[in-house]
């Protein structure tokens, strides 16, 4: 029959839609409004999953997302998603889920030999079990430890799903939508603040949903129901529902995540899954609620035992009866709640088992108007039964547990008492105290702004939730500024004190020895807690470490003050003496997916593209990322066509004819002013005073440790006024630099300057024809008399306003020509279109690459940081009679002396064979023995067309003077060994008269 | 997350600024020995609380400014313009 | 002064595409600012106050020394762009100025007060426009955008869409202006298009 365990009225489902969903493999119904939890209970499904290391048998313990057992896999293939909590999931049409941690079916779990060898798995039992022998731990014991102790299997394809991230400002946030938070978010909208309100649930209301009150004579659920609409009705507030809070975080950054999609099969078009909101408001209220705690008795696991609190929700939330014939376990009035709502919707409540020898009067004669059964001084000491609990074993609290009362059951709905939610408050950076009156951790002092009113600060009475939440929000809203005029707080009808008496351990019956969990999602027994103690793990932090104890991924919530009152039992001490863990975020568990929000693939990050970048697609160019940039690398100009050939072509094209590369991402600076001059002169190590206006000059800047930091053209266009070209990495680095440097040190320098780097497209134009294919185009006098070398000037380009600058880096003839951006494209076909009878080549950076090799250029390879001036060979550009950056780090002895890597040339030869970037130079016929012998390394390295061998650049220790020696190249990886011979880096036109030309 | 209020545009995230180092470092003169150079390039204290660092406002308007934090607590009690001489923001609010 | 005529056509960062928008929604529009002109206008030390009178006077747009304060007449925008900073934004087309007069007058207006510095090529302007602007905005930048910080007549330089950007907000439908240099353009597009899809069927 479906369904068979449906009330026949009530709840806040909608029986007129039905859903159908399958688990384990099996197709069940259930109404919209049910979570998945809840739709098992009304099929009278208990058994739900296998325990994380005795694979016993567990049912579903709570309501809400603090649930430690009814843990499973939800979706199928892509959206899997494991772990979940069923009592979390809204059911949705075709919803698929499956248990996890059994084999081969949940009925039936083999490694359920677990439970039979638990004095092997105690407290620590990965410290002591598998300590020896070490080889042992990556061959045997973690192969089997992970199939054992898992949880559920990730999906393998990638999440189709779109994730993102939002941010939203408030003057009041509010946490939770339960009396306390909703009579907040009232009472601060109401000064017209700007509130948010927040809650994990579809249905604000909280426990108002799950219990009968009445607040201005309706039903609680009524007045949530309105109150919520009265929020969202006002433009002041933003009601966020299903979204969870999980971190707060430093200066009031508080993180949510919220469920948009999760309630559907899947997103609706351009949704996404799941969404993570940064909200930022000037003051939190904290209206976190509680959660209760189970009772520690024998067996407390089996399916069939829930929370008193869990158990009523089943009833008047989904109107589910989750048992036939109910035992009521507590140490406190608001159970009694549970045994009367169950009682009224016809469930069969043979007994309220009440530790305490005088349980409040009034709810005792109310109980014995209804004919329930009331135990006093009594507690079960042990649930008996296989996969769903048959009876429970009664034993006095007073200690006599040789008579056991066996009272049949399949249902123990039980109630340890309640604790607040502090998990936020801690994470805010504040330390939770406890209050003795609830036995529990209650709100300490605020480190941040925010508070904590009804039961997350420890008031459980209805009223007080009202009237904390209601001061709560008119204060928060005043402190951000807003004044309201004083309205009282809705009222709710009177009900019963809170009082509880402590039980953290029942007797067992006969004294025998049971298993008695108290963190049932890491299978933790109050046993192994003292065995910790016993050992010497008493502290709390150990304890955790030690147990695993709140380690999973329900961070203990239901469990972690069951354990420090145990804990503090075996050391004899008070349990603020104990101590308390720290709460950290998530609050529960957050997808992945959410914190990597959009930028994922494609979108990881954003990437930079030239004005040439289509035409460059277009040819078929392969492109290298740049830091973000993209750049050609190579045209390959036919299939199959190789990167070596096609640098090889792409260089000859250059030395021999004309050929044009894209240099847009070298950095450009604009620099301006009086002092321009002055400031260039600190940043490099070169002087600039004496630059004339239309000259560009080569520059290096140095750090203040001395070493180089960064290389480039620096040309003057007018008296006070300069154009920086940085590298292409360190262009974001370099203006940050210089802005630092005239910001904090130098701030009276008359000096200005910003980054244009995107302004120009910068197209050089190589090789000996440069000059006559110029020619076809610019309307200036190119010539060498007109337009020497390190010569700058504003041109045309046909009819586009340009720099020229006569500047090589390939070392052959050449031209830089910067276009405004937006012309680039067709600067560059123009240029293209003027080459096309001398046949101009385009190259890519690796052609680049091979072309400065063979010039002897420093680039990022050699500037690593670790090199000064003098070890590049460029000392003679230092002006040391000046002050600039670097300067007196640079003339450290050490620096000075003997013994520095300094970049040298190096040939292989061995014909044929290319060298290898990284390889260490060693003394002939040495092997690489240690990296002590090492005397440098190789930097860069490239084949030469032009000298037809391998060459490289490399840092070898007094190179400059150690031209002509021969060495080992070895690269030990690959056992690899190449005679080179060291020269000068610079291995073709060392005399520079190909660039004058 | 910090959220660092910067003299002209306002509180900010922190992933609109760069951190630039220690503050309270003076650098040395032109003429100061060897010695005072190569503390100010490479020794720190590294001080558990109140502290002053350079922050930049890169992702932003651009300025260093001087920012008063507690390296413990990450309380920020005060950020101000590194320059006296970028003209003041006279933020509204 | 260049011929306009004689000028090639601009080509815009962003990919072509066949229609005038690149969102266009019944309550949202991402549109790009095609072929601005955008100068930066930077003063020496001690000159702020004057560079933002001879900006206002050239112009007849206040030119705010104050933070976030942007500015703006039917086709030209004034906004704070920094501390000693300004940026100048213009549509030709709307002005009928012709290429490289805008710069001229701020040279001439600003001569030995400041830095005059030619951007236009180097930003790419997006108008996102209609009721969902602000909600889309949220996912993409942290600043408060809310009529009660933020408004027509202000703007902010920030992170969107991890990107730096300028946000100049132009009226309260709202529509806001973004500026994004031009490498960025298309990530940038891709990012905030991709932020609208959620409203493509309100």
């Amino acid at each position: 029959m479906a369904q068979q365990f449906r009330t026949s009225s009530g709840g806040h489902i909608d029986r007129g839609r039905v859903i159908s969903f399958t688990f384990d493999g099996k197709s069940y119904q259930g109404y919209e409004g049910d979570t998945l939890a809840s739709a098992l209970l009304a099929n009278g499904v208990h058994l739900v999953g296998r325990s994380f290391k005795y694979h016993r048998p567990r049912g579903i313990q709570t309501a809400g997302s603090e649930e430690p057992n009814a843990i499973v896999e939800l979706r199928s293939g892509p959206r899997k998603e494991p772990n979940t909590r069923a009592t979390t999931i809204e059911l949705f049409d075709g919803l698929v889920a499956n248990s996890q941690n059994r084999w081969p079916s949940l009925d039936f779990d083999v490694m359920a030999i677990n439970n039979l060898f638990s004095p092997l798995l105690s407290a620590g039992f990965y410290y002591k079990t598998f300590m020896w022998p070490a080889s042992f731990w990556t061959n045997v014991y973690e192969h089997v430890i992970r199939r054992a102790a898992g949880l559920g299997t990730a999906a393998t394809e990638p999440d189709p799903d779109h994730y993102e991230q939002c941010h939203e400002h408030c003057d009041v946030l509010v946490v939770g939508a339960g009396p306390a938070g909703l009579s907040a978010a009232l009472a601060a909208a109401r000064t017209d603040a700007r509130v948010i309100i927040v809650d994990e649930h579809p249905t604000l209301g909280g426990s108002l949903n799950r219990d009968n009150y009445t607040i201005d004579g309706k039903h609680g659920s009524e007045w949530a129901a309105e109150t919520a609409a009265e929020l969202a009705a006002m433009d002041n507030v933003h009601v966020f529902s299903r979204t969870t809070v999980f971190g707060y975080y430093d200066h009031n950054v508080i993180g949510a995540v919220e469920k948009v999609s999760d309630h559907l099969p899947v997103p609706p078009a351009g949704h996404p899954r799941q969404r993570m909101w940064l909200f930022y408001p000037q003051r939190v209220i904290l209206a976190t609620g509680a959660t209760e705690r189970p009772l520690v008795f024998g067996n407390n696991d089996k399916p069939g035992i829930m929370l008193a609190s869990a158990a009523r929700s089943y009833v008047n939330a989904y109107g589910v009866k989750p048992g036939k014939r109910v035992i009521v376990a507590t140490n406190n009035n608001d159970a009694y709640r549970t045994a009367i709502d169950l009682h009224r919707a016809g469930i069969f409540v043979t007994a309220v088992v009440d530790s305490r020898a005088h349980p409040d009067a009034p709810l005792a004669d109310e109980l014995k108007k209804l004919s329930i059964r009331l135990l006093t001084g009594s507690a079960v000491g042990a649930a008996e039964g296989g996969k769903r609990v048959k009876y429970a074993q009664i034993v006095t609290t007073q200690g006599d547990t040789l008579d056991p009362v066996r009272i049949d059951c399949d249902l123990i709905a039980c109630s340890g008492g309640w604790n607040p939610n502090v998990h936020l408050h801690s994470q805010s950076g504040a330390k939770p105290v406890y209050d003795d009156s609830i036995l529990s951790f209650v709100p300490g002092e605020s480190r941040q702004a925010e508070v904590s009113a009804g039961a997350a600060n420890g008031s459980f009475a209805l009223q007080d939730c009202l009237d904390q939440g209601n001061a709560a929000g008119a204060e928060g809203a005043n402190m951000a500024g807003f004044e309201g005029k004083e309205v009282k707080a809705a009222k709710a009808e009177d009900e019963g004190v809170y009082a509880l008496e402590a039980l953290w351990i029942a007797p067992t019956p006969y004294n025998k020895s049971y298993k008695q969990f108290i963190d049932q999602q890491n299978d933790v027994k109050a046993s192994d807690v003292e065995l910790a103690s016993q050992e010497g793990y008493d502290s709390v932090e150990l304890l955790k470490r030690y147990t695993t104890q709140g380690m999973a991924t329900d961070q203990g919530k239901t469990s972690n003050v069951n354990a420090l009152a145990i804990l503090a039992c075996q050391r004899g001490e008070p349990i603020p003496q104990v101590g308390i863990t720290t709460f950290r975020p998530p609050y529960v568990p957050v997808a992945m997916g959410v914190f990597a929000g959009h930028t994922v693939g494609n979108d990881f990050m954003p990437v930079r593209r030239t004005a040439i970048h289509d035409w460059n697609e277009k040819q078929g160019a392969v492109f290298i990322e740049a830091g973000l940039w993209l750049r050609a690398r190579y045209f390959p100009q036919y299939p199959g066509d190789t990167l070596y050939n096609c640098y090889v072509r792409e260089t000859e094209a250059t030395r021999n004819n004309v050929a044009l590369v894209d240099v847009t991402t070298l950095g450009k600076i604009d620099i301006q002013g009086p002092d321009a001059p002055e400031f260039l002169n600190r940043l490099y190590i070169n002087n600039w005073l004496k630059l004339p206006v239309g000259k560009a000059r080569y520059g290096i800047m140095l750090r203040e440790d001395g070493m180089v930091y960064d290389d480039g053209t620096t040309s003057r266009l007018g008296e006070n006024h300069f154009f920086m070209t940085t590298t292409t990495a360190n262009a974001a680095g370099v203006l940050a630099h210089m802005e630092q440097y005239h910001q904090t040190e130098w701030p009276d320098l008359d000096v200005v300057f910003c980054s244009v780097t995107e302004q120009w497209t910068g197209i050089a134009v190589a090789g000996p024809n440069s000059r006559k294919l110029l020619e076809k185009v610019i309307d200036i006098d190119v010539s060498n008399e007109a337009f020497p070398f390190m010569a700058v000037g504003e041109c045309k380009l046909n009819n586009i306003t340009a720099r020229l600058f006569r500047i090589s880096f390939s070392g052959e003839l050449a031209y830089e020509v910067n276009v405004p951006a937006d012309y680039g494209e067709q600067a560059w076909l123009d240029l293209l279109e003027a080459g096309k009878e001398m046949g101009v080549g385009v190259y890519g950076t690796e052609a680049l690459g091979t072309m400065r090799i063979e010039k002897g250029h420093v680039a990022g390879s050699e500037l690593d940081g670790r090199t000064t001036a003098r070890d590049i060979g460029l000392e003679g550009m230092a002006n040391r009679a000046k002050h600039f950056i670097g300067k007196h780090c640079s003339e450290r002895p050490a620096l000075l002396g003997d013994g520095r890597l300094q970049v040298v040339g190096l040939k292989s030869l061995v014909p044929g064979r290319n060298l290898r970037i990284g390889a260490h130079l060693v003394d002939p016929d040495k092997r690489l023995g240690s990296v002590s012998q090492s005397q440098g390394h190789i930097s860069a390295t490239t084949y030469s067309p032009q000298l037809d061998c391998g060459i490289a650049l490399g840092l070898l220790m007094d190179g400059a003077s150690r031209h002509g020696e021969q060495l080992d190249a070895v690269f030990p990886l690959d056992d690899e060994k190449l005679r080179v011979e060291v020269c000068h880096p610079v291995f073709i036109d060392p005399e520079g008269e190909l660039v004058r030309a | 997350m910090l959220r660092i209020e910067c003299p002209w545009c306002g509180v900010r995230n922190e992933d609109e600024f760069s951190y630039g180092g220690d503050a309270t470092v003076e650098r040395p003169a032109d003429d100061a020995s060897q010695d005072d150079w190569y503390h100010y390039a490479y020794t720190r204290d590294n001080p558990a609380g109140p502290h002053r660092e350079y922050w930049h406002h890169v992702n932003g308007c651009r300025a260093w400014i001087v920012v008063e934090r507690d390296t413990v607590t990450h309380e920020v009690f005060s950020t101000a313009p590194a320059s006296p001489n970028l003209p003041a923001g006279n933020r509204e609010g | 002064m260049p011929d306009q005529n004689s000028l090639p056509p601009r080509v815009s960062p962003l990919l072509p595409r066949s229609g005038d928008h690149i969102v266009d929604y019944s309550n949202l529009r991402l549109t790009e600012r095609k072929a601005l002109t955008a100068i930066q206008v930077l003063s020496f030390k001690g000159k702020n106050e004057a560079v933002a009178g001879a900006i206002g006077t050239a112009l007849g747009i206040e030119c705010s020394t104050q933070p976030g304060i942007s500015n703006a007449n039917e086709h030209t925008q004034v906004s704070w762009n920094g501390p000693n900073s300004w940026m100048v934004v213009a549509s030709d087309e709307e002005s009928g100025r012709a290429p490289g007069e805008l710069l001229k007058l701020l040279q001439d207006a600003v001569g030995e007060l400041g830095a005059v510095v030619d951007q236009s090529h180097g930003r790419c302007g997006l108008r996102l426009s209609g009721s969902r602007a602000r909600q889309v905005m949220a996912k993409n930048t942290a600043i408060d955008l809310h009529p009660r910080a933020f408004g027509p007549g202000r703007c902010a330089l920030t992170s969107v869409a991890h990107m730096n950007a300028t946000i100049v907000q132009v009226d309260d439908t709202p529509t806001y202006d973004l500026f994004v240099i031009r490498s960025m353009a298309r990530s940038f597009a891709h990012a905030i298009e991709h932020a609208c899809r959620e409203f493509a069927n309100d």
